[in-house]
This record gives C-alpha cells, structure tokens and sequence, in this order.
C-alpha cells in the first residue's frame, strides 16, 4: 500500500510538517494531493465540496488502482537490495515542508476536522445529568473519535493527541488502519526528537516548520520500514 | 544524613527539563543585565527576564547571540561549579558510610576515576567511557553517549548543532571542576563533542598537579 504523505498540524491549526513521498507509477493518483489548479478552483467552496470532488475523480482512479495491486504482487518476490532501492526513491522523488500553506494543506485541516465535528456530535447520547452534559462539551468525549476515511483513490488515517497535535498520513485506500503508526510515530520520534530535544520549540509561529533534519530522517525512516509502504 | 538524600525518586525527564532551563534562563539573566532597565521592583525584574518576542515554548533564546556568550558560558559554568563543590561531601558519605567502601582520593588519578565511575553514575545515570592521562596532569574523559546531549539537534543542520552545543557542556565542565576544587585539586575544564558524533564529548581535564 503506496504511502502518499504525512502531516503534523499543531493545536493553532497551522501545518508544522508536511512530508509528500514520491510514489513513481502511482503518480497520476499521487496528484490528488498535489495542488491541481482542479482542487485550487474548488477551495472556494466548502471543503466538503472538494471532498466530493476527489472522491468522483474520473476513471482513471480505477486503473492506477488496479495497476498498484498487479504490480504489488509482483514486488513481493523482490529482493531486499530492490526495496531499499524503492524506499529510496520514495524518500528522494517527495517534499518536505513545501506544502504546510498551500490549499491542500487546509483543505485536509478542514475536512478532518470537520469530519469529527459531525461524528462527534452524531455519537453522543442524549445528556441527562449536567456532568454528563459537561463530559459531552468536553475534550475528553471528542477525543480522537475520528480514526480514519477514505474515498475510491486514498485513504486519510488521523491521530489527535490530548493537547490538539494532529497527525495525519494519506495512504493507498486498501492500506489497513495505521492510527497505531500515527501513535508509534508521536512517542518514538515526534516526543525524543522534538519536545525532549532543548533547541528545538514545542510551539511555532505561523510559517515556522519542524525542518529538523533528524527529525525528518526518523520519519522516513519509519514509513519505509513499514513493508508495505514499499510494495 | 537521612536516607532519602540518595533515594532515586526525581524524575529523570523533570531534571532534564530543569538543567536545561538553566541555559535558557542564564540568556535571559545576561539580557537583562545588559540592558538599560535598572532593575528594581520585583515585578521589574520578572518582566525584565523576557527576550524580545520570546513566546513561551520557543527557542529564540538559543538564537540570541549572548547564547554563546562568554557571559552566558561563565555563568553556566560557575552553576555547575557550585554544585560540584558542595556535592562531593554527599557522593564520598554515600559511598563510604552507606556503601561501606573505603575509597582513597589520594592521588589525582584515583580522584578522576571517582569522577568517572560514581559522580557520572550519580548525575547520568552511567559510568564515563573511558579515561586516558598523559601522567603529567592532563586527563581526558571520554563519555561515548552523554545523557544530556542525546535528543540534541538543531533546526538547521548538524553545523548549527554543535555550534550551538556548548553551553550545554558548561554545566558538566563546571561539576568536574568543582569537585577537583573541593578535593584540592585546582584544574581547567573543557568539554568539546567528539569529531562532531553527537552525542559523544571528550572532558579535557588540565590540572595544576604535574605527578
């Protein structure tokens, strides 16, 4: 399952990290994330208008699609020397950071969180005492209800920490849940790397981005030891 | 001495936290001793502590130029001075008394072996890699994975790191320091990061004492 990018948002909603991964053939699909003039038209819209739009992408989401799961049986058979020589390309052919204020950026902001807005408030019961009415306005209850969506050509997995850090990877639709990475991700790098390291801040301006070469390293790291990522 | 002067219940993230705050406190301090405002009220004085711009959670602190400021680095050095100086009666009672070893801080040799094996054990929590003299005074410690340094990176770059990794190594330069002082020993510390391997640091250890 092709990875296509990773996102950190902070708790004032500004992208603090943005990570695209090249993903050779997958190109064609790999644009929906990309800031096609299409999508730039549609930001003016809500972005609930933009979501339908990826969504019904024309048909050639279908075959990209198909051409992924024949090819990903045969990397299978593959060597390890022609993994890493994939997981290179993946590393190299990506961005970092060129696109934390760009439509893209904001339109995934406001789709997740709109997203669990709306599923927050669809699942929770009616209150019948205040404290329940309480827990139900609070930040525990709308805690990290939503986990992940996906449309015909990505899926979009999320992770919100307590503190408002969001962090979000777009993967191939038929990849499984891997909030658990998103997880791993938070305590194993983000955590030493970030917040346990004196010269770097835990809190950024606007335009300021995590460009902390380690840090990036790891990341990488982390989405190409993932086998699937790579077949 | 009660037992719980040694007894293992701090934290270790929290005194990270706090030694490092040091550095950014010693900037501040130097900004403001620099600047007009002639302190006075304590109010004064707290507002007085701010850097320009400086949001909490931030790092401009490490940006300033006073950061690697000879200021900045004395000040720092002499904390950990203070400290090593007053700590070194605790670490021979806890080994001696408690522990029931008989160690002999003689000769400078033993003095820097004590260094390296209990005070490192103490403060971070392992013993020093290794430890190399001349025999005519000069010691060098070695520490392969200092505790302090191991999260360290800057935003821009190695360069920028190690640039920037000095003050860090005050602290320690002036512990090593201060407990040679209060054994008599009168010495020169200085710390630098091995061939820019974050986070190894040699100690070069110039005491006064030719043996």
């Amino acid at each position: 399952m092709p990875i296509y990018s990773f996102w950190i948002y902070d708790r004032h909603c500004n992208c603090i990290f943005s990570r695209e991964y090249g993903t050779g053939i997958q190109d064609s699909s790999n644009s929906i994330l990309r800031s096609t003039p299409k999508l730039k038209a549609s930001a003016q819209f809500t972005p609930n208008a933009s979501y339908e739009n990826t969504s019904s992408l024309p048909s050639s989401s279908q075959s990209t699609q198909n051409s992924s799961i024949s090819s990903g049986r045969g990397q299978r058979l593959l060597s390890s020397t022609l993994n890493s020589q994939k997981a290179q390309d993946l590393i190299q052919k990506g961005t970092v950071n060129t696109q934390n204020n760009n439509n893209t950026s904001k339109l995934l902001f406001g789709t997740l969180f709109s997203l669990r807005k709306i599923a927050v408030s669809l699942c929770t019961p009616q209150a019948e005492t205040p404290q329940e009415e309480e827990f139900n306005a609070s930040n525990l209850n709308s805690f990290n209800s939503l986990q992940s969506f996906h449309t015909l050509n990505y899926k979009c997995h999320y992770y919100e920490t307590m503190n408002g850090l969001r962090f979000v990877v777009v993967t191939h639709p038929a990849a499984r849940n891997l909030q658990s990475s998103l997880v791993e991700i938070y305590h194993s790098i983000y955590l030493p790397a970030i917040v346990r390291n004196p010269l770097m801040p835990v809190e950024y301006r606007e335009d300021e981005v995590i460009s902390n070469e380690r840090f990036i390293r790891a990341i990488d790291e982390y989405w190409t030891s993932l086998e699937e990522t790579l077949t | 001495m009660p037992e719980e002067f040694f007894s293992k219940e701090v934290s270790a993230m929290a005194l990270d936290y706090l030694v490092n705050e040091c550095v950014a406190l010693s900037v501040r301090v130097d900004e403001l001793l620099a600047s007009d405002s002639a302190p006075g009220t304590l109010a004064g004085d707290v507002a007085g502590l701010n850097l320009k711009e400086d949001k909490p959670g931030t790092v401009d602190f490490a940006s300033n130029p006073k950061f690697v400021g000879l200021n900045n680095l004395y000040r720092l050095e002499q904390y950990g001075y203070e400290i090593g100086y007053k700590i070194t009666d605790c670490i021979i009672y806890k080994k001696t008394v408690q522990e029931g070893v008989n160690i002999q801080l003689l000769e400078v040799l033993e003095v820097m072996k004590f260094i390296c094996r209990d005070v490192w054990r103490m403060f971070y929590l392992k013993q020093m890699d290794n430890l190399r003299t001349n025999h005519i005074g000069t010691f060098v410690l070695v520490d392969n994975n200092f505790r302090p340094l191991i999260n360290v990176s800057s935003a821009h770059g190695d360069a920028d790191t190690i640039s920037k990794i000095q003050p860090y190594l005050q602290l320690p330069c002036g512990l090593i320091r201060g407990i040679l002082a209060s054994l008599g020993i009168s010495a020169v510390v200085k710390a630098e990061v091995i061939e820019n391997r974050l986070p190894a640091v040699s100690f070069n250890v110039q005491t006064s004492l030719a043996k």
